[in-house]
């Protein structure tokens, strides 16, 4: 006797799978601490420290600079110190002198003492050996990226890298960018007019838009403003030792306007705790968001009190080689097309003798100063 | 109406003026004598009940009296009939075959023929046709689904690959599928599970006392089984959807039924559908699984299956994060199930039997870095798992005798890379790791009195690891990192390089204070040689698995439940209560940025741990009447410890802290309405404690990046989870014999739309990140991530054809 059952029709409706919704940030807060975070580099100019205080006030966490700590870099051995002064154009930032570079074969530290008479130190490394980038390009992807808050696909510009890795080393590497684009208005202010450097607002507006814009300041070369890759990107050379490695993608920019763009790609080579730190942060930021989240983990760098009953000191000061490489071009229609938005420059209404101000070009990455590689 | 079937009964007075009575009973198929193996068969009153074995055999004991007998099976016309039993019979009953299911008579023998008289606890029993009754997701019916509604079994949210007894991870669960062991019991990340769902015939879930013969896992032991195929007239099912298509042939090869086939497979390809949705352009997702059982019976006592199982899956979705070292523009997942097995079932006589079989499972995953430029660089990894079993039974009349030898080989490919033709990525392999475990085991379960039961198992394993491979040896007393590694000694092929050892007892009591109250208590101990290892909420099926080796021990886990049972005079209502508590030696966590890819010396980032785990499992029962199901709650902790030197080797300052399955409440409920004729409600309902997560302790920046500051682990607890399913089928609404009826079925998953979390994490903000007020002036977006934020309805129609 045959027995014949046959399912069918099924219908599925609204089926939801990864939905994310905002939530508010909480922390459960500890003790005040101390952080210290930054870099010796072989390259001049190159190195710099932060040195905050964590501050809970009015149900926010922050991390205010502390201007007014003494640093000093020292040569493990060598005996070597050398001062570094604070940023004042960026509380809390210490720059080396401008001619410092750690050379190849010497091992430093940092010694910080705060206001307060806390002092740390971080863990001596020794300068890893720099890779050579042989080649370094972008390639376009007009849907490149979903981006979750704005529930669409938004054009990217992949940056490409090619280097040599050193052949019979264990190397540890980060890498990052930079880059550098043209701005017209340095200042925008919202129902509110711009007068000594700051929006002031005014009840009465003439006109139904909400915003007036102010061009910049600028020198016959225009005004740049420089924004960082911001990205933690590490890696070992498990996977290419000894090999030339091709497209090793090191960052996207998004393609938001047409015009010219300056390109810098960084490659670092840290040592084996810098990249164990690193990694350990990288894995929190980047692998959270996953059905196979990474399990949270503390962050152990290697700067520390010397007074083991004082004060919290975190974060970790490194060693690394940095070798660099810049590219410069044009983004325009032959790419493809950026996300639209409102791009007409609201400038507030000339009424002479009254011309509107002009805002500095200066603070927020802004500089009047042509960055090597911009073409004249 | 049932039938009148003819009963042979063979009056043999077996034994003497005994205070229970034996009925022997013989069921077969009234058309050609076949027996007829898992006939459900109950005595009424007293709810003594049973299934018959391979044989078609069963038997019951009872007190002297007048009896109603019923048995019932798919496919055949219900059996029942009046019954005196004075003492000791013999009878054979002959089934006839009919296209009617009816449903006037239900036989559950299920716990509640464990629940009074036998010294088992902890252990569940679910049969194919109690799994076609629990709401499914997308139209499937699922297995590991229906088991979180059972008390002390949970998941770690919907997207899980696999379930949690008791608060354990999902690892140290052995799960086996007609004797061989699957490493990854889900699809497409734990939406469905890989078991072809008309090719399961029943489930048993050891969870408490587990029986000696069994091991290698420290909470809990799921054995699914496939149907066995030859007794029944030949069947043909299947079904078309927008998800998966299944079909599904069970057959007897020739005409006395001594040789049968199953064959159920089942395929998905969705991501034909998934470009239309912008959403999922990148997401891919496919799977397949197939069960083939071939069963052959030689005599009236012999028996032959051969069988296997295949699964394979393909999927790439963006919430399943990307792994570094290796630069794509996706990572995609792909992994292979592939076991098979033959088993030799000799009776010598009815009381004595030997059971030897062999199984090979290999399990081959693979991680795929796809390349800008389309190629791809692959990860593979894989396990090849082989197993010899050799068991004996025996049953006399206040025993049943078990033992046996195991043997079990385990080879480990921890990963190797193959450039695929992509430049500039080296190949490399990691040492292969290989393990044997040889088991012996014995067990008895001793009725000592109608009122008192034992039930004492003792298992010996003996573990090695065998080269090649390496012993590295690393400072004493210190952690192991790279700084204290002392020495590195190579092995050779086939020599030990360690030994670990021991006994596990498993003990059980079961002491029937009144006829219808039982009170139970329990002992086991296991070990568990290969593990998972993951640093991440849940593990994804290309997870790395580890033996035992000198750096990493087994895990023990001492598990000691007590229970009571009550069953209510008139036989409605049974109410459970059992409470256990488990402590685990040698527990596995991972230090701070633990990362076990391509990384040869994984014990540099193992961390060693003890857990606790207790609760208290309520569970009341209602088998019969309109409105049937069971209600559970379960209050249950599981907590670690990790107690190092340094903050790198301890977690949480070493103090105790809520493990990642601790879920101290749990609710669930699972009612059905049978009106009797037609309509058939069903709703099931979960409420519970959601898993821990980790709210951060502030903040550092580095390299300009903010980053939240994690000095503990567990701190806090996700929203409080809860869901409502809901099914109504309606049957033949003519309920006429017919040549074609059939069946709706509407099922809602979720059905109103709760959204429950699945994680929370932290993100700094860029210039993506829309400026919501819910942020504030915080360095981090925070959001929630849910799967399933809306009912997902699913509507099939079952028909039946009889030419």
């Amino acid at each position: 006797m045959l027995y014949a059952r046959c399912l069918a029709l099924i219908v599925f409706t609204l089926l939801c799978t990864g939905c994310i919704e905002p939530t508010e940030p909480v922390f459960r807060l500890e003790q005040p601490f101390y952080l210290v975070e930054g870099e010796l580099t072989d390259q001049s100019g190159q190195s710099q420290l932060t040195v905050r205080q964590s501050n809970f006030s009015d149900v926010q966490l922050t991390l205010d600079p502390i201007s007014d700590a003494t640093v000093l870099a020292e040569e493990e051995g060598a005996g070597t110190r050398v001062q570094w002064q604070a940023d004042p154009d960026v509380p809390g930032t210490y720059r080396a002198p401008a001619d410092f570079a750690v050379q190849p074969g010497e091992r430093w530290f940092v010694n910080v003492r705060f206001p307060d008479g806390t002092e740390a130190i971080s863990a001596a490394e020794l300068l890893p050996a720099a890779s050579r980038i042989d080649d370094f390009r972008v390639a376009f992807e007009q849907e490149g990226r979903f981006v979750t808050a704005q529930r669409r696909f938004v054009p990217v510009f992949r940056l490409l890298l090619d280097f040599t890795d050193p052949e019979g080393t264990e190397d540890y590497y980060e890498w990052n960018y930079r880059y550098w684009e043209q701005e017209v208005v340095c200042a925008s202010c919202d129902r509110g007019v711009y007068r000594e450097g700051e929006c002031i607002p005014v009840e009465r507006f003439t006109t139904n838009n909400e915003r007036y814009d102010y061009l910049c300041e600028s020198s016959e070369d225009g005004c740049f403003r420089q924004r960082g890759g911001n990205q933690l990107d590490l890696s070992t050379d498990q996977a290419f030792a000894g090999g030339a490695v091709q497209d090793r993608p090191i960052g996207e920019i998004d393609f938001t306007d047409f015009g010219g763009i300056l390109i810098e790609a960084i490659q670092y080579g840290l040592t084996a705790e810098a990249y164990a730190y690193g990694k350990v942060a990288a894995d929190i930021v980047r692998g959270s968001s996953g059905l196979n989240a990474t399990l949270p983990a503390a962050l152990n760098g290697n700067v520390r009190n010397l007074d083991p009953d004082g004060p919290e000191v975190l974060g970790n000061v490194r060693v690394a080689s940095r070798t660099t490489r810049r590219l410069f071009f044009v983004r325009d229609a032959t790419f493809g097309e950026p996300p639209p938005r409102d791009r007409t420059i609201r400038l507030e209404p000339s009424n002479p003798p009254f011309t509107p101000p002009q805002a500095p070009c200066s603070g927020n990455g802004r500089t009047p100063i042509k960055p090597d590689g911009w073409p004249d | 109406m049932a039938r009148l079937i003819r009963l042979l009964v063979l009056l043999l007075p077996l034994s003497g003026f005994a205070q229970s009575v034996e009925l022997k009973l013989r069921v077969v198929d009234l058309d050609g004598d076949a027996p007829l193996a898992f006939v459900s068969v109950q005595l009424s009153p007293g709810r003594v009940a049973g299934q018959t074995d391979e044989r078609g055999r069963l038997t019951l004991t009872a007190e002297p009296g007048v009896y109603t007998l019923r048995a019932s099976y798919t496919g055949y016309a219900p059996f029942e009939q009046k019954l005196q039993l004075r003492d000791d019979l013999e009878a054979t009953l002959r089934l006839e075959a009919s296209s009617e299911q009816l449903e006037t008579i239900v036989v559950t023998d299920r716990a509640d023929r464990l629940a009074l008289s036998r010294p088992a606890m902890g252990v569940e029993q679910l049969s194919a046709r109690e799994l076609e009754n629990v709401p499914t997701v997308l139209g499937e019916r699922d297995v590991l689904k229906s088991l979180q509604l059972l008390a002390g079994v949970s998941s770690a949210g919907e997207a899980s690959n696999g379930v949690s007894v008791r608060g354990g991870t999902i690892d140290q669960n052995l799960l086996l599928y007609d004797g061989a062991p699957v490493f990854t019991p889900t699809h497409l990340f734990g939406l469905f599970t890989v078991f072809t769902p008309d090719a399961v015939a029943g489930i048993d879930l050891y969870r408490g006392n587990i029986p000696a013969r069994f091991g290698g896992r420290i909470a809990s032991v799921l054995d699914v089984r496939s149907k066995t195929p030859g007794s029944e007239p030949t069947e043909i099912r299947g079904g078309i959807g927008l998800i998966s298509s299944n079909l599904a042939i069970e057959t007897p090869l020739d005409k006395r039924r001594r040789l049968g086939l199953l064959v159920s497979a089942r395929g998905a390809y969705n991501d034909a559908l998934f470009p239309v949705i912008d959403r999922l352009k990148n997401t891919r997702s496919r799977f397949a699984d197939a069960t083939v059982k071939l069963r052959y019976r030689a005599g009236e006592r012999d028996f032959f299956t051969l069988s296997g199982f295949y699964s394979q899956d393909v999927y790439q979705v963006d919430l399943i994060s990307q792994v570094g070292g290796v630069p794509a523009v996706a990572n995609q997942y792909a992994y292979l199930t592939l076991n098979g097995g033959l088993e030799w079932l000799h009776f010598f006589t009815d009381d004595l039997a030997l059971n030897v079989s062999a199984h090979r499972a290999n399990y081959d995953p693979e991680l795929r870095f796809v390349q800008e430029d389309g190629g791809r660089v692959n990860f593979l990894s894989g396990i090849d798992y082989s197993i010899g079993r050799a068991t004996l039974g025996y049953t006399t009349g206040q025993h049943q005798l078990g033992g046996g030898i195991q043997y079990d080989r385990y080879r480990l490919n921890p990963g190797r890379l193959d450039p695929g033709g992509v430049s500039g990525i080296t190949p490399l392999e990691l040492e292969q790791e290989i393990g044997v475990e040889a088991a012996a085991y014995v067990e008895n379960e001793w009725k000592i009195s109608d009122r008192l039961g034992l039930s004492a198992g003792l298992r010996y394993v003996r573990y090695q690891q065998l080269g090649p491979g390496e012993l590295r040896t690393y400072r004493p007393d210190e952690e192991l990192r790279a700084g204290t590694l002392l020495d590195v000694t190579p092995f050779g092929q086939g020599e030990e390089i360690v030994t670990y050892s021991g006994l596990e007892p498993r003990l059980g009591l079961n002491f029937r204070v009144t006829s219808t109250t039982s009170f139970k208590a329990s002992y086991a101990r296991s070990r568990q040689y290969l593990q998972n290892i993951y640093n991440a909420t849940t593990p994804v099926p290309t997870s790395r698995w580890k033996v035992s080796d000198p750096n990493v021990g087994p895990q023990t886990g001492d598990l000691y439940s007590l229970g009571l049972t009550h069953r209510t005079a008139n036989e409605k209502y049974i109410f459970q209560l059992e409470t256990y508590y488990r402590q685990i030696t040698d527990l596995l966590e991972y230090k701070p940025g633990a990362d076990f890819f391509l990384n040869p010396t994984v014990e540099t980032d193992l961390l060693r741990g003890e857990g606790r785990g207790y609760g208290v499992e309520l569970t009341a029962r209602r088998s019969s009447g309109r409105i049937t199901g069971e209600l559970n709650y379960t209050y249950a902790r599981i907590e670690n410890r990790v107690a190092g030197d340094g903050p790198t080797t301890r977690i949480n300052r070493g103090a105790w802290y809520p493990g990642y399955f601790d879920q101290p409440h749990t609710f669930t409920s699972n009612l059905i309405l049978n009106e009797g004729r037609t309509h058939e409600l069903g709703l099931n309902l979960i409420v519970q404690s959601n898993r821990p997560y980790t709210v951060p302790n502030g903040f550092v920046t580095v390299r300009g990046v903010p980053v939240p500051l994690f000095l503990e682990r567990n701190n806090d607890r996700l929203p409080i989870y809860h869901r409502l399913d809901f099914s109504w089928t309606i049957h033949n609404i003519k309920k006429q014999q017919r040549r074609w009826t059939g069946d709706w079925v509407f099922t809602v998953y979720n059905l109103y739309g709760r959204d429950n979390a699945y994680n929370v994490f932290y993100q700094p903000r860029d210039a993506n990140t829309p400026a919501l007020g819910i942020f504030s002036g915080s360095p981090f977006a925070a959001y929630r991530l849910s799967i399933f934020g809306a009912p997902v309805v699913s509507l099939s129609y079952k028909f039946t054809f009889l030419p």
